[in-house]
């Protein structure tokens, strides 16, 4: 802790990184920087459209509904892991088989 | 329930009011439950689905239909079987031809999954997870897999994790010729040729409803695979040498995807985006737009167009008379050389309602749907085919 309280390295490092100044003005400049991006993710976290369950009609749709399609997929995730290169994001797994 | 802040100034100002309010409420469990219709009868429900899926491109061909059953039981609790048979008919090298021999080769894959839905908490959670057993003449697999998933702010946001292993024992059978091993390795078809491969793989997923019409969902799937990653029957430099890939590989994938419903003319716009990377440096970019049109309450349409790029791995070669028995790996896996596809595919959904009041509840329940997908592939495998059709019928 030292080495945080030196003068001439504290005071260079406070100019050349702001938001990481370890005083309590620095710890609030971090803060401050994070806040936008803190806001956005907790307003999606909770739901800040604040869509009531009754009011997800629309969202009901069977095309909006991707589990519908979980069965479909499975064989095509298969045919995808034995064409292509690239893996995953499909929500399934194919089963293992010698088509590699 | 009324939510008393805290009067901090500089934090919590700076936060929306109402988005710090959605957050409380959702924590501290306000919502209402869910209604449980099956709880409060006692009734045990569930479907049956029989599928048939094709494929085919230039060397091989493959028809798997499909049976699936589900049960759920009042409490939340349900059960998964699924079983399929894949009937293989190849002319191909990789999968063991040596000569220009045709061959049929029958796969059973047996899925056995369970569930249960907490919904008494106040954010719901669901454990779900199983396993999966594959086996052919020469490969067997067991693939085990664990998936929590939590609901919170009444269920409009959702978390979800899912972990699995698989295990491989890979053989080999081949057909035709000298029955000699790729890469004239000495011995025969008859030798005892055992390899495994193991995989790690673990995901994240985030489900999230923005408004009344539109969905986001963004994941992270990252896989690790070591043991025996090339092909047994394949070979280079005119069957001299056999395949030989690397023996581990890390692989990265972020995917997202954006549902829109447009509830006047009942259509629903999505688009999907993959991007892929690993250590072998293959790297891939797939966009997919789909579109559903509801022709009817009992007719539905599906169009949909996707696109695949991906780079060459570090150790391919395009020319396979190129490799020299110096270099460490060898491949001649189009899978690992730079090529896109261009995919179109339709589907057609009908439902039962129409039969309502007029049938069994179960055939007024039923589904069918039938699709077809049509790829242009400028890699080694061609131009491709996968049609799949499937019966859904509750009880």
């Amino acid at each position: 802790m030292a080495a945080n309280h030196h003068p001439s390295t504290t005071h260079s490092f406070r100019r050349a990184c702001p938001a990481f100044d370890p005083g309590k003005n620095g710890r609030i400049r971090l803060l401050d920087a994070l806040k936008p991006l803190l806001a956005l993710v907790l307003c999606a976290a909770a739901g800040c459209a604040t869509v009531k369950p009754y009011e997800r009609e629309y969202l009901s749709r069977p095309s909006m509904d991707v589990q519908r399609e979980a069965t479909e997929a499975k064989f095509y995730t298969h045919v995808l892991e034995a064409r292509e290169g690239a893996t995953g994001g499909m929500g399934t797994a194919g089963g293992g088989c010698g088509c590699n | 329930m009324r939510v008393q802040l805290n009067p901090t100034p500089s934090k919590s100002r700076s936060l929306p009011l109402s988005c710090l309010l959605a957050i409380s409420i959702g924590l501290l469990g306000v919502h209402p439950k869910r209604s449980n219709a099956d709880a409060v009868t006692g009734t045990w429900t569930g479907d049956a689905q029989v599928r048939g899926n094709y494929y085919w491109d230039r060397s091989t061909r493959v028809l798997a239909p499909e049976f699936i059953a589900q049960l759920e039981a009042p409490q939340g609790s349900r059960m998964r079987v699924d079983y399929l048979v894949d009937a293989i008919t190849s002319a191909s090298q990789a999968a063991g031809a040596l000569e220009d021999t045709r061959f049929t080769e029958v796969r059973h894959e047996v899925d056995l999954k369970g569930g249960h839905e907490f919904i008494e908490r106040s954010n719901p959670v669901d454990l779900f997870g199983g396993f999966r057993f594959s086996r052919e003449p020469d490969y067997f697999s067991f693939a085990s897999m664990f998936q929590p998933t939590i609901w919170l702010a009444d269920r409009a946001t959702m978390f979800r994790g899912r972990m699995s292993y698989r295990h491989d024992e890979i053989g080999q059978n081949l057909r035709g010729g000298s029955q000699q091993r790729p890469g004239n390795m000495g011995g025969s078809s008859a030798d005892r040729f055992r390899e495994t491969l193991d995989a790690i793989s673990v995901a994240a997923g985030w489900e999230q409803v923005l408004t009344r019409t539109l969905l986001l969902e963004v994941g992270y799937d990252f896989t690790y695979q070591w043991g025996f990653l090339a092909n047994p029957y394949r070979s280079v430099l005119g069957g001299q040498r056999p395949e030989v890939h690397p023996d581990q590989r890390f692989r990265h994938l972020l995917m997202s995807r954006l549902a829109w419903y447009i509830p006047r003319s009942r259509t629903s716009l999505q688009v999907l985006y993959r991007s892929y990377i690993d250590n072998w440096k293959v790297g891939a970019v797939n966009p997919e737009f789909r579109i559903y049109q509801e022709m009817s309450p009992f007719f539905q349409t599906r169009l949909r167009y996707r696109y695949y790029t991906q780079t060459a791995s570090f150790f391919y070669k395009s020319n396979q008379n190129d490799y020299t028995f110096d270099d460490q790996y060898v491949s001649n896996d189009p899978k690992m050389s730079a090529f896109h596809v261009n995919e179109f595919g339709v589907q057609f959904l009908v439902l039962g309602s129409f039969l309502e009041g007029r049938a069994h509840r179960s055939i007024a329940g039923a589904q069918f749907d039938i699709s077809f997908n049509y790829r242009w592939n400028t890699n080694a495998f061609g131009n491709q085919v996968v049609a799949q059709t499937g019966l859904r019928i509750p009880f």
